[in-house]
């Protein structure tokens, strides 16, 4: 028997403060095809429903029951009469349910929880139906209310040992297609970039990856000689450290995000990093309204 | 194999361990979790830690630090190895004799000295002892290798014994110094038998010369007057003219020179009598090739008597005691005795008492002793502080049997030396048991004994019956008073001669409260030293005047040559006896090689200094 990891009283506290701060927001509707040519909400391409967009040129293969007649009468010119789309925009909000978000202070599993729990207040806010995942051991599972209001969420755990590109490796998601896919992950593990957003935005319309990392992931501090042990496989090592060591680990961790941004960039997808630390003062995405992705309301 | 000079440093070798614990307590990694190695794995490590640590079995300053430790334990063990060119040891053998200060223009001494400089000229790096070998032998300075510093030590040559035991100080050498040893003798003489062991060279540096000498000198006190004896030998093929001159020390009136003519080989004896006088008197003959046999001086006899306090009540026993006395150096004096002679009678009713141990009633009388018996606190005082005081208790005892021997008597005491009891009836009681250990005894019946305590003060007791007694009217009863004042004579603070010749020992009775004595020798060394028991010996071993001073008083004595055979120089002859060459001149010695290993230890520790600068920069 199967027992459900409980929301604890932090996490859901942390919840509590990504609603609070998703009402500010608004999800935008990105241009791309959405599940439904039937939605309930009106999308950036024009569509079937009955409200008038625009006129243009009539193209060869245009529905001839589209034609203006009216315009041709008094122009001479074929135009064809658009009217906008109706759309039902989807939301997939992926956790990394791995050990690595369970750092000491358990900081980032918070933060991550905070974070799409104020996504999925703004995507209801924009009309998106939302579902929430974590990664784990056999893959993608949806939370338990995962679709429901994130103040129901539960079943998250961060036990998983595999990161989220061995979770798509290994399992087929059942993302909704067509929608919105967010991840919000530490992107702390080895291999290509460009492998794990292929997979992850095949059938979406649009990927915003989240980087979220502890404070003392940015800004090591400790000195003298130590064990570092991996926090996902227990693997361990000994290193001498010193300000050079740090140094240089930073330097590395600003080319593994560069790595991550560019390859985001190259397939569309939006890349922003967050310090666990510091967004908690705010809960402002600032990366994601500069990308018109959230909208201040 | 190399051999180890002190093994018992390698327990040092328990460091090298407790470095490593102590390294591995300090340097135990603290445990960090982080979310991912990912970022860590990809760093190159600095040269200061991380992998190298991990790749080597040790830190690299640990590995330095314990070769550092390891060699300086090596270096204290102080490991020897064989080399087999190494030069052998020398060993300088000089007579110390005085008859090495003799010589025309030069004495044999700085001839030595220029032999032993000619001999080393060539030498370097070998080890050199130089021991003197005088009435004892003894070492001239520490072993050297420097030929430069084996001049410094010749400096403490002086030439002041009164004989020299080179045949000791040989025998000393093969038994103390590796058997290859070089040995050199420099002496005035050439070896009783013209030859020499293999591996000795004698270099004898005197020559054969006349001599006049003093070999005898006494001066004895005649009431007013005081005798002097001289002996004079002409120590020479020939017949020789001198002149005796005599003045007394610090002293105004003009000396007495008396014209001396002795035949060769002949001793002339010369007996003068002078007024007494408490000046030492220095007698001197005309100079010859040997100076220091040439002079005498004659210290006064002490007048030094025991000063004998009588309470003897019994006239029979009081005149038995003073006629006995008169024939010893001691006076009766009222206070401030040396010696108190008591008399204690013991009649039949103490007896029947029970008193069988006069020893224990004595003893009480005794400790309370002299305030008891009358002597003033003045007496008392004086005698705790400058010499424990003497006493002889007669007990006379009433009920008594006549006692014709056998008598036992320790002859081992020097108080009952001639004392003969042949033929002597004792009356005494065999009731009595007298403390402390019987001088004489009838059968088990103790007659007479001696109880010595830890101050040193004494009690004889003495039981007699005199009507039964023939002991007064024997010459055993004088004898045995006369050794008691003699022997509190020589317990007396003070020197008991003050004449000696050189080489013999002087006993100095400073009293049993006397902590620290400074002795001044002739040559002016000062030294301070602890008495132990209130005496101290010393060995003479310089012509001239002594003095031996402590808080209570001051003593001089004088020391004189007056040994024919060591101012005789007939003998001594210049030659060298080469025993050298008799031995191979290649010899193997144990040399050490701590030094290696600390010139290394300094080498890693300049490179330990140079990682840990590295490691800071």
């Amino acid at each position: 028997m199967n027992t459900i990891d409980r929301i604890n009283d932090e996490q859901r506290q942390f919840i509590h403060y990504g609603v609070e701060a998703g009402m500010r927001f608004n999800m935008c509707i990105p241009t791309g095809t959405f599940e439904g040519g039937f939605g309930v909400k009106q999308g950036a391409h024009s569509g079937n429903s009955l409200e008038f967009m625009e006129h243009r040129d009539y193209m060869a293969g245009d529905d001839l029951r589209q034609l203006d007649w009216g315009v041709y009468a008094r122009t001479d010119k074929l135009s064809v009469k658009l009217y906008r789309e109706e759309v039902n925009p989807s939301l997939d909000i992926v956790i990394d349910g791995s050990k690595s978000m369970l750092d000491a202070d358990f900081q980032k599993a918070n933060v991550a929880l905070g974070i799409a729990s104020l996504l999925a207040t703004a995507g209801g806010n924009a009309g998106f139906s939302y579902k929430t995942w974590q990664s784990c051991n056999e893959g993608f599972s949806l939370l338990n209310n995962g679709d429901k209001t994130p103040d129901l969420w539960d079943g998250i755990n961060f036990k998983s040992q595999y990161s989220p590109a061995d979770s798509i490796v290994c399992s087929n998601p059942k993302f909704q297609h067509n929608g919105v896919r967010i991840l919000i992950s530490d992107l702390l593990w080895l291999g290509a970039p460009h492998e794990f957003l292929t997979r992850f935005s095949y059938g979406a319309t649009a990927v915003i990856i989240i980087q979220v990392l502890a404070d003392k992931d940015i800004n090591p501090i400790v000195e003298g000689n130590v064990q570092l042990i991996d926090s996902e496989t227990g693997e361990s090592q000994e290193l001498f450290m010193d300000s050079n060591v740090v140094k240089e680990y930073k330097e590395r961790l600003a080319r593994h995000q560069q790595s991550w941004s560019t390859a985001c960039r190259e397939t569309a997808a939006v890349f922003t990093s967050v310090n666990a630390k510091e967004i908690v003062k705010d809960w402002m995405l600032t990366d994601l309204i500069n990308h018109e992705i959230l909208r201040i309301l | 194999m190399p051999l180890f000079s002190y093994p018992l440093f390698a327990i040092a070798a328990i460091s090298l361990p407790l470095l490593i614990i102590i390294y591995k307590l300090r340097n135990q990694p603290k445990s960090h979790i982080v979310s991912s190695l990912m970022l860590w794995k990809l760093q190159k490590q600095p040269d200061t830690g991380g992998r190298i640590l991990k790749s080597l079995p040790f830190p690299l300053t640990l590995l330095l630090e314990l070769i550092i430790l390891l060699l300086l334990v090596i270096a204290a063990t102080t490991p020897l190895i064989l080399s087999g060119d190494a030069p052998p040891p020398l060993v300088i053998i000089l007579d110390d004799s005085y008859s090495m200060l003799a010589g025309n223009k030069t004495s044999a001494r700085d001839k030595g000295v220029e032999a032993i400089t000619e001999e080393l000229k060539h030498d370097s790096g070998r080890s050199i002892n130089i021991l003197l070998a005088g009435d004892n032998i003894s070492t001239l300075g520490p072993q050297t290798t420097v030929v430069s510093s084996v001049l410094e030590q010749l400096k403490g040559w002086h030439c002041r014994a009164p004989q020299s035991k080179i045949n000791d100080a040989i025998a000393f050498t093969h038994k103390m110094y590796p058997k290859h040893t070089e040995i050199l003798v420099v002496s005035d003489s050439s070896p009783d038998d013209k030859e020499v062991l293999p591996g000795v060279k004698w270099i004898a540096v005197g020559e054969p010369l006349g001599n006049e000498a003093f070999i005898n000198a006494t001066r004895t006190s005649y009431g007013e007057r005081e005798r002097y004896l001289f002996e004079i030998s002409n120590i020479s093929d020939h017949k020789v003219e001198t002149t005796l001159s005599l003045h007394f020390k610090n002293s105004n009136a003009k000396p007495r020179i008396r014209p001396v003519t002795i035949k060769a080989m002949e001793t002339r004896k010369i007996i003068m009598e002078l007024p007494a006088s408490l000046r030492p008197l220095v007698a001197q003959l005309s100079d010859d090739q040997l100076s220091i046999d040439n002079t005498v001086t004659l210290m006064p006899q002490p007048k030094q008597r025991v000063k004998v306090q009588l309470k003897i009540n019994d006239e029979s026993i009081r005149k038995m005691v003073l006629r006995a006395l008169e024939l010893t150096n001691s006076s009766i004096v009222d206070s401030l005795p040396d010696f108190i002679i008591t008399e204690r009678r013991i009649g039949a009713k103490t007896i029947n008492k029970g008193l069988n141990s006069v020893g224990n009633k004595a003893n009480n009388g005794f400790n309370s002793g002299a305030n008891n018996n009358g002597a003033t606190e003045e007496a008392a005082s004086r005698i705790s502080e400058l010499s424990p005081l003497w006493t002889l208790q007669i007990n006379t005892v009433k009920v008594a049997k006549a006692y014709t021997g056998p008598f036992i008597v320790d002859k081992n005491n020097p108080i009952n030396d001639g004392v003969f009891l042949d033929g002597v009836i004792w009356g005494a009681s065999d009731r009595i048991s007298l403390s402390g250990i019987p001088l004489i005894s009838a059968a088990n019946i103790p007659l007479f004994s001696e109880t010595i305590y830890n101050d040193n003060t004494r009690l004889y007791q003495l039981q007699i019956a005199p009507e039964l007694s023939t002991l007064k009217d024997s010459s055993a009863w004088p004898v045995l008073i006369w050794n008691l004042i003699e022997q509190r004579r020589i317990e007396l603070p003070g020197v008991t001669r003050v004449n000696y010749r050189l080489g013999n020992q002087a006993h100095i009775s400073l009293g049993y409260k006397a902590k620290r004595i400074t002795i001044a020798t002739p040559s002016g060394d000062i030294l301070k030293l602890k008495p132990q028991g209130g005496e101290v010996v010393l060995d003479l071993d310089q012509t001239g005047v002594w003095e031996v001073s402590s808080s209570q008083a001051k003593y001089k004595f004088c020391v004189n040559t007056l040994l024919f055979e060591e101012s005789d120089l007939q003998h001594a002859t210049t030659t060298t006896i080469n025993g050298w060459e008799q031995v191979t001149s290649a010899h193997e010695e144990y040399r050490s090689i701590a030094w290696i290993f600390l010139l290394i230890a300094l080498f890693v520790l300049s490179l330990h200094l140079y990682v840990l600068r590295r490691r800071m920069s």
